[in-house]
């Protein structure tokens, strides 16, 4: 198992990027506000940026030492990029788009992404979807160890976007090559990576799965990127609503109208909190305890179990809620809007 | 019911209109009128009819104000 191991620090123009991981097979999305350094770390990584001091190295293979005064050229890393816009070249073919990456496997990987019957298509008569397809066979082309994603649904149409995520979710899950992928959405991130890093000012202040950011946010900032509460499950359709069995088995219902592998997203501010199950018209009542309670200015997020809600501090303080004790979750179905994963 | 929504409204049903999934369920408070969007099966299942006392639960989070 091939480890990524980065710890650099890049001074840019208004702030200096400093920071450092270790990333296993598996994926990391690294979030923030524009201008935060995030393309920055994929640049190093693929040596078109050179750090001023640190390290970056995949398994025992060093690429970037200044102690050991290693800098290998890009050419020389084992890297698959996919820029923003796919940079495509749109006078050749797929075939030969995907031959230019290196041109040992381009059969099977046409094959594998699905898109071998447009092999002789040019990028322009392609939908948004397959060029990223294009892009992400070119990229697997160099048989990289490691696999860079800038910004990859950000030239697609919010319709578009939320098919390809899933599918993008699906490939690097089988990749299993260590992936860094940069977004500026906190759901994006949510549904392709494995763990989130939130990168702001050039510093990497929270690393953890995307439930434990929503639950526990370092900071204001970190809990006003982290949108929501991401559970997934299977839905079917039951009287025109959306009955999702949660995979720890709960049920959730949704008014979203996607059926089969789905996340469901719930705001944490959608999310009110009793000691009894209270009967009202909301149809999601989720018991569970409080695992964490943090307070964030005059907020407080109250994970219970897998769900985060938000409430004031007033509310938290007159209900007297304390880790450990049992609780429930409510929220409308109207509340929720469920994604395709799969 | 202890519950952490802040604004606890009662009130009684004026009005209700059921799609296939969802529902539209008009409520008098203190002469305002309040109109809560839930689904059909909420309105079958709490038995909701026009005269009925309620409680209108709404999180101080979701209310915007306007200036008048």
């Amino acid at each position: 198992m091939e480890v990524l191991s980065v710890d650099i620090t890049v001074p840019l123009r208004s702030y200096t990027l400093d920071l450092a991981f270790d990333l296993e097979p598996a994926t990391i999305a690294l979030v923030g506000p524009s201008g935060a350094g995030k393309s920055t770390v994929l640049r190093a990584i693929a040596g078109l940026t050179r750090p001023s001091d640190g390290r970056i190295a995949v398994g025992d293979d060093v690429w970037f030492s200044s102690e050991q005064k290693i800098d290998r050229p890009p050419e020389e890393r084992a890297v698959g990029l996919v820029f923003q816009e796919y940079a495509l070249f749109p006078h050749m073919n797929v075939r030969r788009n995907v031959a230019y990456g290196g041109g040992g496997r381009v059969d099977e990987l046409l094959t594998r992404l699905r898109i071998h019957h447009l092999g002789d298509a040019r990028p322009g008569d392609l939908s948004g979807g397959e060029r990223q397809r294009v892009a992400l066979a070119r990229a697997l082309a160099r048989e990289p160890r490691v696999l860079l994603l800038d910004e990859p649904l950000s030239a697609l149409d919010a319709h578009t976007k939320v098919t390809v995520r899933g599918e993008l979710r699906e490939l690097l899950r089988e990749l299993r090559l260590p992936t860094v992928l940069v977004t500026h959405d906190f759901e994006d991130a949510a549904v392709l990576a494995d763990r989130v890093g939130v990168i702001v000012d050039g510093e990497l202040v929270q690393l953890d799965t995307s439930d434990r950011l929503v639950a526990n946010p370092a900071s204001p900032f970190v809990a006003s990127l982290t949108g929501a509460n991401l559970l997934e499950g299977n839905a079917r359709l039951n009287n025109g609503l959306a009955e999702v069995v949660l995979d720890d088995g709960a049920t959730v219902f949704s008014t979203g109208a996607e059926t089969g592998r789905v996340g469901v997203v719930i705001y944490p501010w959608e999310i009110t909190v009793s000691r009894q199950r209270p009967d009202d018209s909301a149809l999601n009542h989720v018991e569970g305890e409080i695992t964490s309670l943090v307070t964030v200015e005059n907020r407080v997020r109250v994970a219970i179990g897998r769900l985060t809600a938000e409430t004031s501090t007033q509310s938290a303080e007159n209900m007297g809620l304390k880790e450990g004790e049992r609780v429930v979750a409510s929220f409308k179905a109207t509340a929720t809007r469920l994604l395709p994963l799969a | 019911m202890q519950i952490s929504a802040r604004n606890q409204l009662k009130g009684t049903v004026t009005g209700v209109t059921t799609g296939n999934v969802m529902a539209e369920v008009t409520v008098d408070v203190g002469g305002q009128e309040i109109v809560s969007a839930i689904t059909r099966g909420s309105v079958e299942s709490l038995g909701l009819a026009v005269g009925d006392d309620v409680t209108v639960v709404i999180k101080a989070t979701e209310v915007m104000l306007a200036k008048s």
